[in-house]
């Protein structure tokens, strides 16, 4: 009996001196929540952050998968998430974030860590001042971009040769794009409908924000505060791709896999960023099977803007470890961090921030021979809607030219429906 | 002696109902826990928080029957109530209708293998998710390229916009519905018409009964307490449909195919509304109850309990 009352008074120290034990060993582990979108896998961060973790034996990293179907259903994911009491410290997301994230005291602004911290001095005369402007809110900056993106028209060099045509020059007016997209779109076995379409633009704020660009507009004014959907060029620049689908039958009616249908071969020309090259590898097509052109314009001058949009990391207001995770922020925009967008398992194909990647010869290699075009039409772009109340301004537009793109509503009724819905939006916000 | 015999076995008595009660309530703990913590306390913050406005990340503000007053007057609240009713009238006759003429057919085959295999085939749609069915339709609806569109055009109909045009978005969303459902409400008729005594229809038989007879006057009487059941709970559903407008059509084209869920969800986790939106499901929960209830009172002047 005796014996047992030892043997269970050993044990019970034995326990004791472990859990202290333990105790004492966590109190030098820190634990960081990194919010990612969870279209790409957990490894791909884990290969991000190796360098960092190696430097911070003392840190782990807690990995919390969100849903990504749009930045603004993407962005409301995560605020719930912290609201249900997640740890969250360091955030990846979009420009159209960044207001709202911001205005709602969700991101901590980075600028006393960039003032001092003169490490990060090399990364920032590296970047684009375009895209960490456009991260900024209210003189802040909130996000360090990563990678962006923008959109131009892809063409199929075989279809086009199909067709009869040369590869289109950049200075092409809209008469020569339609005629472009004409020529491509046909019915090869006679049955009546298309085999062939020449072009495909869904009714999506990416899709159309670029040919209001290319028409002198825009979706709103520079500051988001007004928007321009009743501008006459806005209605002429929806109208003319509107037409495309109902009047020419260029553009396939309803949804449509244009991606596919572009490297099937039956679709001619298509709207894209640079990310949609990587789309394009795994299904065989190569950078030399087709190539990239500016928008038209509707007078046939070379429209060097378009409409674009950047990702980037940031911190929450709700970290317990800022430095630390400045420090990871800090270690993702290193070249050799940003370098895994231009090759290997996890490349996405967006753009790097960093300008010195754009010549990079992994990413020459793999591009078509216009692929700078995309840099040029940065510097005369739109940035995506980058304001609080990017959700709703979203839905709107959704909510009715989904009606003009079923050819149910005018783009006049539809543009003055946007316009009095916007305004009311903004005068509340 | 006999008295405190009785006092002694009524002690007794009182302690192993005492006893059985505390194990009853040990069984019933999970169940109540589940429904306090999941059901019966969001309902309740749900109804409170109807009252006030908050945005998740401010201090909620007591407003009265603001929330309520705005709804009303609130034309897309007002659109999606009405795309919810015609959905739900439309998916439950159509559901329960075709349930249950499906397992009167069904259990009128002869061949035991052929039922089993019509009845696994009906249910299998039940146990896919609903998400996995839209994005399966979503494919085979594509007007330009969808699978059904090339059969239709091959046979010289007109390509049909399933899912891109207000009316026949709605129309295909029904249809999906029915697809997905129709098996478990034809599940429900076969359990219903195993329960009526063959005795019945044989008595039917030597009257000279032809079959129309036998179907209105006893399988369909003796029916009536599952058809009961499938129009409650198939009501109720088709109150609450999300997912497959959600993942389909978004609601798109313009307002068509949005319903109360759908914009209870934007107002709440999109706009970060919690009060307004709470202010829609308390609206909703009313409704459905009062159909319910309803549905109940009228039963019992229609539904034959043998």
């Amino acid at each position: 009996m005796f014996k047992i009352r030892k043997a269970v008074g050993a044990l019970i120290v034995v326990l004791l001196l472990l859990g202290t034990g333990a105790i004492a060993l966590g109190q030098d582990q820190v634990t960081l929540g990194f919010v990612y979108g969870s279209f790409a896998p957990q490894e791909k961060w884990e290969l991000y952050f190796e360098g960092f973790l190696e430097e911070n034996p003392g840190v782990t990293i807690n990995y919390i998968p969100v849903p990504l179907d749009s930045w603004g259903d993407y962005t409301q994911k995560i605020v719930t998430t912290m609201l249900g009491g997640e740890q969250v410290d360091v955030i990846w997301n979009a420009i159209e974030a960044v207001p709202m994230m911001a205005e709602r005291g969700v991101l901590m602004s980075l600028d006393s860590f960039i003032d001092g911290d003169p490490e990060i001095q090399e990364f920032l005369d590296d970047a684009h001042p375009k895209l960490l402007e456009g991260l900024r809110w209210k003189d802040q900056q909130y996000l360090l971009p990563f990678a962006w993106n923008t959109t131009l028209i892809y063409y199929n060099k075989a279809v086009l040769e199909a067709a009869g045509l040369p590869e289109p020059p950049p200075d092409w007016s809209w008469d020569d794009f339609l005629e472009y997209a004409q020529t491509i779109t046909q019915d090869t076995d006679g049955d009546g409908n298309n085999d062939v379409w020449g072009f495909h633009s869904a009714s999506w704020l990416w899709h159309l924000g670029p040919w209001a660009v290319a028409n002198g507009s825009f979706f709103l004014n520079e500051d988001f505060t007004e928007p321009w959907y009743t501008k006459p060029e806005t209605i002429e620049a929806f109208q003319f791709v509107r037409d495309m689908i109902w009047e020419h039958e260029v553009i396939p009616a309803g949804s449509f896999n244009f991606r596919e249908a572009f490297v099937a071969g039956t679709l001619g020309m298509m709207i894209d960023s640079p990310a949609g090259r990587q789309r394009l590898i795994p299904a065989g097509m190569s950078a030399d099977e087709y190539d990239v052109n500016f928008f038209p314009s509707k007078s046939g001058e070379t429209v060097m803007g378009s409409q674009w949009g950047t990702d980037g990391y940031g911190i929450t207001q709700d970290t317990a470890h800022p430095e630390l995770a400045w420090e990871m922020v800090k270690h993702l925009m290193s070249t050799d961090v940003m370098s895994h967008l231009l090759s290997g398992e996890f490349a996405s194909a967006s753009a790097p921030a960093r300008r010195s990647l754009a010549s990079d010869p992994v990413l020459v290699a793999a591009s078509p021979s216009n692929y700078s075009r995309f840099y040029d039409v940065l510097e005369g772009g739109r940035t995506v809607i980058n304001a609080p109340y990017f959700a709703e301004l979203a839905e709107i537009h959704d909510r009715y030219m989904s009606l003009v793109w079923s050819n149910e509503m005018s783009v006049e009724e539809a543009a003055a429906n946007i316009q009095s819905e916007m305004e009311a939006v903004i005068a509340d916000a | 002696m006999s008295a405190l015999r009785l006092r002694l076995a009524s002690r007794n008595w009182n302690s192993l109902v005492i006893r059985e009660a505390i194990a009853g309530y040990f069984f019933i703990l999970p169940t109540l826990l589940s429904f306090l913590v999941f059901f019966l306390i969001p309902t309740i913050s749900g109804f409170g928080m109807s009252f006030f406005e908050w945005d998740f990340f401010s201090e909620p503000e007591y407003v009265g029957a603001e929330n309520f007053v705005e709804l009303f007057s609130d034309k897309l609240f007002l659109r999606t109530l009405r795309n919810t009713a015609i959905f739900a009238v439309s998916a439950t006759s159509l559901n329960v209708g075709l349930g249950m003429f499906i397992a009167i057919g069904i259990n009128s085959i002869k061949w035991r293998w052929l039922k089993a295999f019509l009845r696994t085939s009906y249910f299998i749609p039940v146990v896919i998710s609903t998400v996995v069915v839209a994005l399966l339709f979503g494919f085979l609806l594509q007007e330009s390229t969808g699978v059904v569109n090339y059969y239709f055009s091959r046979l010289g109909i007109d390509r049909i916009p399933w899912l891109t045009s207000s009316t026949w978005a709605f129309r295909s969303i029904v249809l999906i519905d029915v697809w997905k459902h129709v098996g478990f409400f034809t599940l429900i008729f076969l359990a219903g018409l195993q329960g009526i005594p063959s005795e019945l229809y044989e008595a039917a038989v030597v009257d000279g009964a032809g079959r129309l007879v036998r179907l209105t006057r006893i399988t369909i009487p003796l029916l009536t307490p599952s058809l009961f059941f499938a129009l409650i709970i198939a009501l109720i559903g088709a109150f609450q449909v999300f997912e497959s407008m959600y993942v389909l059509t978004n609601g798109g084209p313009g307002d068509a195919t949005r319903t109360v869920v759908m914009l209870l969800y934007r107002e709440a986790f999109g706009s970060f509304n919690m009060g307004y939106a709470a202010s829609m499901a308390v609206v909703l929960f009313v409704i459905i109850l009062a159909l319910t209830v309803s549905q109940i009172w009228i039963g019992d002047r229609w539904v034959f309990y043998r």
